[in-house]
């Protein structure tokens, strides 16, 4: 079980709306969340104390978000960074990766894709000193991907892995199909109507899973949830 | 016609009418000056008779006179064949048959009491030397000036070499493309008046272009955070416990509008960005890599329709180019494919040295396939799946990388192929 309440996380965004938006949902992951406007906020708080993980906006004011995340690589911080950035470039995304930035979201997301990235990132390092996600009967080993149901090995396709990896990552959430459609795509853009598609998905998904099938359910034809 | 060919053509109908009409004119004023002078002659000479006759002093003188001077005739006066003006009378000429013209004055004196008509005569210039010599002087002057038209159109075309560049440069004029007008001044006023009106044009459009391009970018910019914080207030909005399920229904087809919004921003602003040249194409691509990274990440949607995305045998194809807009290519292209097929059929995509196509079974169109790239098309529109802008997406992206996009219907299937071919080599 992984120990999120342990996990700090800093939000450097100046769009306030947005940022109460990620700080509330991230929360209510029982992550400890803090939020900063600028990057000189963001310094100070950088300093105080140790965050796990950063999510950066890359356009701030008093400097762009770039400058900090090349201060933080210098200084040798350890902090898993996202940076999030409404520029859409892929340039934007190869600077980022370059300088050191552990992922790269694209504005506009979903919450659900950016708790996940969070989480698959901490996971990712090594940070809750395990590479697999257990929950209730089912355990997901990341690097192999395996999924065990009790302790039983169960054959599932690579989508139906990855969805069931993002409602595990978003467990106990609702998670609406469109917020699903973005992640299996890669955040491609999708211009059409999706919903059959996912439903067809989950409902196989379910099937395979036996037992804890029982755990997605269906919100309203609007979303899934796992618990 | 040229310009300058018409208005050469215009000059010398003028002038070989005048120079024609001018003989006749000329004819009659020569002629006439021509006689005035002869007139006045005979009357000075006219005025010397009373001296003449004050030397004769006998018949035998008189005798003399006549036999000298061969321009006078003296003979009694007879009333009948007297004329007091000068008068014209043409003598043929016994030996050579010729016309000869003389202009005669008579005189009435008396000599030794007795009535005399004393009539004086000059020769005449032929009327038909005179118009010879005017042919010839006329003839040779339009002569002279068709040469001259000639040698001034050579010159002129030089001087109209600056209107052709200024024709030139607009022909070839693109409004994304950096090209501009000399500055220097130009020898004719209407062309200087002309490139500086097109410079002053072509300035101002380009200033408008750049204005209205950085608009869209940064009106697609700027819409991009408020979707992002409605897209997130939804999030948030699931997940309250005491939703009922009409919000619920509500909140899912707010999320399929705001995806399609952010949906047709993001592609607004990728064809901007695509128009502003702001890509740069020095990635090494590698063409197997690129459809099977696609084809992983739309599986699911191929899957979720019982479809088959098969890419069998593929040829290693590498190329210069943007890395970023070539999986946006192959993606459109896919998601097109996906999208207008029946469900559990196989979409075939073949890459080979030469071209990439996506092969899926589908009714025919029923609009032209002309419109297919272009953008927002009606048309397509009413069975709309997508925004109308997926593939003039992809037909900007094979214009940059010099790739050419093409579309057929063969055999109940849609062929949507990419050809590597570099246009200026084929």
């Amino acid at each position: 079980m992984i120990l999120l309440q342990l996990m700090k996380v800093l939000i450097v965004e100046d769009e306030t709306e947005l940022a109460h938006s990620m700080l509330n949902y991230l929360q209510n992951q029982d992550y400890t969340c803090e939020l900063a406007y600028d990057v000189e906020e963001a310094k100070e708080k950088l300093t105080l104390s140790d965050f796990e993980c950063v999510i950066l906006d890359i356009m701030l004011p008093f400097g762009s978000g770039f400058d900090l995340l090349k201060l933080l690589k210098e200084s040798g911080n350890e902090s898993r960074i996202i940076v999030i950035s409404a520029k859409n470039s892929t340039d934007d995304k190869t600077r980022s990766l370059n300088i050191g930035a552990d992922d790269y979201l694209a504005k506009p997301f979903h919450l659900a894709e950016l708790s996940a990235r969070v989480q698959s990132t901490i996971i990712k390092q090594g940070l809750v000193g395990s590479d697999s996600i257990n929950y209730k009967k089912l355990s997901i080993s990341l690097p192999l991907k395996r999924v065990n149901v009790a302790g039983i090995e169960i054959e599932i396709t690579k989508t139906e892995f990855s969805l069931l990896l993002f409602l595990l990552l978003n467990k106990g959430k609702v998670v609406s199909k469109n917020a699903i459609a973005e992640n299996l795509s890669s955040q491609s853009a999708l211009y059409f109507d999706n919903f059959d598609i996912i439903h067809s998905h989950i409902k196989s998904l379910k099937k395979k899973l036996g037992i804890a099938g029982d755990y997605i359910k269906n919100v309203y034809n609007t979303g899934y949830n796992l618990s | 016609m040229r310009l300058l060919t018409y208005n050469t053509k215009k000059y010398l109908w003028l002038t070989s009418l005048l120079i024609v009409l001018s003989i006749p004119a000329f004819y009659f004023a020569v002629n006439s000056i021509l006689l005035k002078a002869t007139d006045s002659a005979l009357k000075s000479q006219a005025t010397l008779i009373p001296k003449y006759i004050s030397e004769i002093k006998n018949p035998a003188d008189l005798e003399l006179w006549r036999k000298l001077d061969n321009n006078v005739e003296v003979a009694l006066f007879d009333k009948n064949r007297f004329k007091k003006e000068p008068f014209t009378i043409h003598v043929i000429n016994p030996e050579t048959k010729d016309f000869q013209t003389y202009r005669y004055l008579q005189k009435e004196t008396e000599i030794f009491g007795i009535k005399h008509t004393i009539t004086f005569k000059v020769p005449l210039l032929e009327k038909k030397e005179l118009l010879k010599s005017i042919l010839i002087v006329q003839i040779s002057l339009l002569l002279l000036i068709w040469v001259g038209f000639i040698i001034i159109n050579s010159v002129s075309k030089n001087v109209w070499a600056p209107f052709n560049q200024i024709v030139d440069f607009l022909k070839s004029y693109e409004l994304a493309k950096d090209k501009e007008l000399t500055e220097e001044e130009l020898e004719i006023d209407e062309f200087n008046d002309l490139k500086f009106a097109i410079k002053n044009l072509t300035e101002r459009t380009k200033t408008s272009y750049q204005l209205q391009k950085e608009f869209t970018e940064n009106a697609a910019h700027e819409l991009q955070t408020p979707i992002a914080i409605i897209k997130s207030k939804l999030d948030l909005m699931l997940q309250d416990k005491s939703l009922s399920k009409n919000q619920s229904t509500l909140i899912d087809q707010i999320f399929y509008v705001l995806q399609k919004l952010s949906d047709l921003n993001k592609n607004l602003l990728f064809l901007t960005k695509l128009e502003n040249q702001q890509f740069i194409f020095e990635d090494h691509v590698d063409g197997v890599a690129t459809v099977s990274n696609v084809i992983e990440n739309l599986n699911f949607f191929a899957e979720g329709k019982y479809q088959q995305l098969l890419f069998p045998r593929p040829e290693p194809v590498f190329f210069e180019g943007n890395q970023a807009l070539v999986d946006q290519l192959v993606q459109n292209l896919m998601i097109n494919a996906i999208q207008y097929s029946p469900k559990g059929s196989i979409i075939n995509i073949l890459l080979t040295h030469e071209s990439l196509t996506f092969v899926n079974e589908g009714s025919k169109l029923d609009f032209n396939e002309e419109r297919l790239f272009s953008r927002f098309s009606k048309t397509i529109e009413k069975d709309q799946k997508g925004n109308g802008l997926g593939l003039a997406i992809c037909k900007k992206i094979a214009l940059v990388h010099g790739f050419d996009i093409s579309y057929r219907y063969q055999n109940s299937k849609h062929h949507f192929s990419v050809s590597f071919k570099q246009k200026n080599e084929a």
